[in-house]
């Protein structure tokens, strides 16, 4: 019984898995899935994220301290970056970046979209294979944001916006006028008709 | 050129025929409706039960059938309504055996199109959430808002040309010993008597809502567009779409009504009143509609195909020669053309292929419907593929329900109130006779005289006096038949016209 449950449990999750690496955002729920489906670390890296010169530069993320197991050569490991988003429900990874490990650190340059404390995760891959050789992640608190290319914070001025609430009061008011008018003609007819009968 | 319009008795008997004389075609055909929408009540039901996936709903597919029926049927609405209202307004007389069947129509298919909300919504208690917790700033909202509305205007402009047949129809019901109708046309004609006062008050009141039903139907149409375009999805986000759906409604809309006008010409024998002409001009008025939506259609494909951004260009590819092109150019071929051709070229201006021509474009514009909803909302905008959309004996039940409640609920309500217009059919029948009596001059006194004299003196001797008021009941009677008489002004006048006439 145990064993038919446990078939079960692992058969429904397979299934979830291939589900999920169908759903439109399959790529990076896969990558979620597979890298944490990693047992052990065969390589440990650590990920570093600065700001450039100015107050309103974009992202530097390096992964640096990259040690690899002694039968990987370096050149050919590929580091993904990804940063961690709730949009669309539900935490998923976005590729913001991928580079071919050549000398550390090795970095991507990322103008991040929205504000707030973020999540940015790297993960190495064999540049012959997708397996996950290894990942991690940090947390940055994002001050400034590029305006105007966030799907998150999208916010352009629309024009008459703060007409929009008078706007509505103004339809509610004409709706409301047409039902009167219509109850006031049935009334009008109805009282008019019976009135002017000649009995 | 005036409108032949059969004698006064018949155009009576005729529009209160469904109420005494049904038949058995009648009841065979109301099981048979009755059945089909049970089953689609019943399909609903297993929906709700099992959920929107059991309509072949998926997250893809997140809006569907249900949706594109929401639209036909009040689009169809909208025929009757406006073609009623604009015929009125511009005093076509030949509107007059039409205009009954058109409006009871447009009431009929918008209570169907709103009832197709809840199948739509997947769980029918969300739809009191629209009343006790509205979201102001969703297109959903205002459809709701503008559909009862729209629903309300159509059912009083329904009710107000009503009232003088409710009037007529209750003598009628007196004489045939039908006593419990009668009473509801007593309390529904309040005390018509067709005195002229009466009615300048009830045409000012029917002109009011005629000329308050058209924008009414514009809105209706035009907040069912923005629930698409609004939304953010290719092909739905365009702003031509307002337009394009007030066009499609008037075209299809005329279209139900030539069918259904047809259909009830075949079961209570009408032919005598709805004659090749009546649509023959139906499909005239039905026709520069279908030029018109051709025309929307590739203003609507032309600039999204040239420009070619990535999801307009995606689905207007699978619209066009893509998974979808099939459906979209049946539309275009049987929808638009076939119709417009049979219209065009004398020798198929004929009531059948009238009919049939009507037919296809009902059922194409559903299909161009499907083709719109389906399309877009299939299409994954990360992926950039489609996913696929398939019908279920759940949403085909539904579908097949909503179609034949149409005439189900026709005959049902045609059984309580008369089929044709009388009063207006009476009124145009006494201009005509009136310009035909002035430029007879001396001739014999015409046979619709007759007709006129004997319809007077019915309505003379039905008029009933409540309460002898004076005590005398023969004194109070004659006095009413006075007042009565002197109270009918057209009648009055054609009077003056058959005492002149007889004289000579």
């Amino acid at each position: 019984m145990k064993r038919l449950r446990l078939s079960v449990l692992l058969s429904s999750i397979g299934f979830l898995i291939v589900l999920g690496s169908t759903f439109e955002f399959g790529t990076t729920l896969a990558v979620a899935q597979a890298a944490t489906s990693v047992p052990s670390q065969p390589v440990s890296f650590t990920l570093s994220i600065n700001r450039g010169a100015g107050p309103h530069s974009p992202l530097i993320i390096s992964v640096d301290s990259l040690s690899v197991r002694s039968n990987d050569t370096t050149p050919g490991l590929m580091i993904h970056f990804y940063v961690t988003t709730k949009l669309f429900g539900g935490k998923h990874l976005v590729p913001i970046g991928t580079t071919q490990f050549s000398s550390s650190p090795a970095s991507v340059t990322y103008y991040p979209t929205w504000s707030g404390l973020q999540t940015f995760t790297a993960t190495l891959t064999d540049a012959s294979s997708t397996e996950v050789e290894g990942t991690t992640s940090t947390s940055y608190n994002v001050t400034y944001s590029k305006p105007g290319t966030s799907y998150l914070n999208a916010n352009p001025k629309k024009p008459l916006s703060d007409f929009g609430r008078y706007f509505v009061v103004a339809l509610l008011v004409i709706v409301g006028a047409i039902w009167l008018t219509l109850i006031a003609t049935i009334v009008r007819v109805t009282r008019g008709v019976d009135k002017l009968s000649i009995s | 050129m005036q409108d032949e319009i059969p004698p006064v008795n018949q155009i009576r008997s005729s529009a209160m025929r469904p109420i005494f004389e049904p038949g058995k075609r009648y009841w065979l055909a109301v099981i048979i409706l009755a059945s089909i929408v049970t089953w689609g009540i019943v399909a609903w039901l297993v929906q709700v039960h099992r959920g929107l996936g059991s309509a072949g709903y998926n997250n893809h597919a997140f809006w569907a059938i249900y949706i594109a029926d929401v639209v036909t049927f009040i689009g169809v609405s909208y025929g009757g309504a406006v073609v009623s209202a604009i015929l009125r307004l511009t005093g076509a007389t030949w509107r007059a055996p039409l205009t009954r069947i058109a409006e009871t129509t447009a009431v009929v298919t918008v209570i169907i199109g709103a009832l197709f909300i809840l199948p739509h919504l997947g769980r029918p208690e969300r739809i009191l959430e629209l009343i006790y917790r509205p979201n102001l700033s969703s297109p959903i909202f205002w459809d709701f808002v503008a559909v009862s509305t729209y629903a309300f205007a159509s059912i009083v402009f329904f009710y107000l040309p009503m009232i003088p047949d409710l009037s007529i129809g209750r003598r009628y019901l007196e004489h045939h010993g039908r006593g419990r109708l009668e009473n509801v046309y007593r309390k529904l004609s309040w005390n018509w008597q067709g005195n002229s006062q009466q009615r300048r008050i009830l045409n000012g009141s029917i002109g009011l809502i005629a000329i308050m039903i058209i924008p009414i139907a514009v809105s209706v149409h035009s907040v069912l567009s923005w629930a698409f375009s609004l939304t953010s999805r290719p092909w739905w986000h365009e702003s031509i779409w307002a337009p394009y759906f007030v066009v499609a409604a008037l075209y299809s809309g005329i279209a139900l009504v030539i069918l259904i006008v047809a259909l009830f010409r075949k079961i209570y024998n009408l032919d005598s009143f709805i004659v090749e002409r009546h649509f023959i001009r139906l499909g005239y008025i039905m026709v520069p509609f279908g030029a018109a939506y051709l025309y929307l259609t590739v203003a609507d494909f032309l600039p999204g195909s040239y420009v070619g951004e990535d999801g307009v260009a995606s689905v207007f590819s699978a619209v066009l020669v893509g998974r979808y092109a099939l459906w979209f150019w049946i539309f275009v071929v049987a929808g638009c053309i076939l119709p417009t051709l049979i219209m065009a070229l004398k020798p198929t201006r004929r009531i059948g292929t009238i009919i049939f021509g009507a037919a296809l474009v009902d059922g194409s514009l559903w299909l161009k419907r499907m083709v719109m909803v389906v399309g877009p909302a299939n299409y994954g905008r990360v992926s950039g593929t489609f996913g696929s959309y398939h019908f279920t004996w759940i949403s085909v039940s539904v579908t097949l329900a909503g179609i034949a409640a149409i005439p189900l609920l026709l005959l049902l309500v045609f059984r309580v109130v008369p089929i044709l217009s009388i009063n207006e059919m009476e009124e145009i029948q006494f201009e005509n006779n009136k310009t035909q009596l002035h430029t007879s001059n001396n001739g014999p006194l015409p046979a619709y005289l007759h007709d006129i004299n004997r319809s007077l003196k019915e309505d003379l001797d039905d008029t009933r006096v409540p309460e002898p008021v004076l005590g005398n009941t023969n004194f109070v009677k004659s006095t009413k038949e006075q007042a009565y008489k002197q109270s009918l002004t057209r009648d009055r006048s054609l009077l003056k016209h058959q005492i002149q006439v007889e004289e000579i």
